[in-house]
């Protein structure tokens, strides 16, 4: 089962680049870059923190893909 | 990704420059004397430049991350860190199977005491220069990946 996230969505609502947003939670703009992409998955505390940074719930970033199947 | 490339290149430079100045040693001692060769002044120098050049490196890219301290492991935030830790993996296995095809050539050969000791600093210096490799390659396969 994938995990489908909403960051770029997020990101682009804020208007904000990537590198604002890198800098906004404290990591690389390679890393919002592959988050965005979906090649990485994030950990519960940068998840918690992007979600916290857009005053969202973090099931409204981050959720399962269910139609993917396992 | 820079310093990663920057740090295994330093390291394996240091590694066979120690080599170089072991396996002196080693042909040119005699039992009762040790001789140091000029290659341990080289590898001397050699750690003085690359501290030095860690050091500079460490003050001018602190944006990438790098750490004098943490050297190859330095890591700029948790995407990197899953790329160090399947990057080590990698190296460990790496190193692991050389080690153990260096056993097998040391116990098929039949060589005398200094060819013996030549033989096994040389073996010993490839299996850290493959593990230094292997960090450094599967580091940029997964950064690039990831």
């Amino acid at each position: 089962m994938d995990i489908v996230n909403q960051a770029k969505k997020y990101r682009k609502l804020h208007r904000l680049t990537q590198e604002a947003l890198a800098q906004a939670v404290g990591v690389s703009r390679r890393t919002i870059i592959s988050l965005e992409k979906g090649k990485y998955t994030p950990s519960l505390l940068l998840a918690l923190q992007l979600a916290d940074f857009f005053q969202v719930n973090i099931s409204e970033i981050f959720y399962l893909d269910k139609q993917m199947g396992i | 990704m820079k310093k990663i490339i920057f740090e295994q290149i330093g390291n394996i430079g240091m590694v066979l420059l120690l080599m170089a100045a072991l396996v002196q040693t080693v042909t040119s001692s005699s039992r009762n004397t040790i001789l140091l060769g000029n290659w341990w002044f080289i590898f001397l120098g050699w750690i003085i430049l690359f501290g030095i050049l860690k050091y500079l490196y460490s003050k001018t890219a602190r944006k990438g991350g790098y750490s004098f301290m943490a050297g190859e492991f330095s890591i700029q935030d948790e995407r990197e860190r899953a790329v160090s830790n399947r990057a080590t993996v990698f190296a460990y296995k790496m190193t692991i199977i050389f080690l153990i095809c260096a056993i097998l050539i040391f116990a098929v050969l039949n060589l005398e005491v200094v060819q013996l000791k030549v033989l096994g600093i040389v073996l010993l210096s490839s299996g850290i220069i493959i593990g230094f490799l292997a960090y450094m390659l599967a580091w940029i396969f997964y950064d690039l990946r990831i």
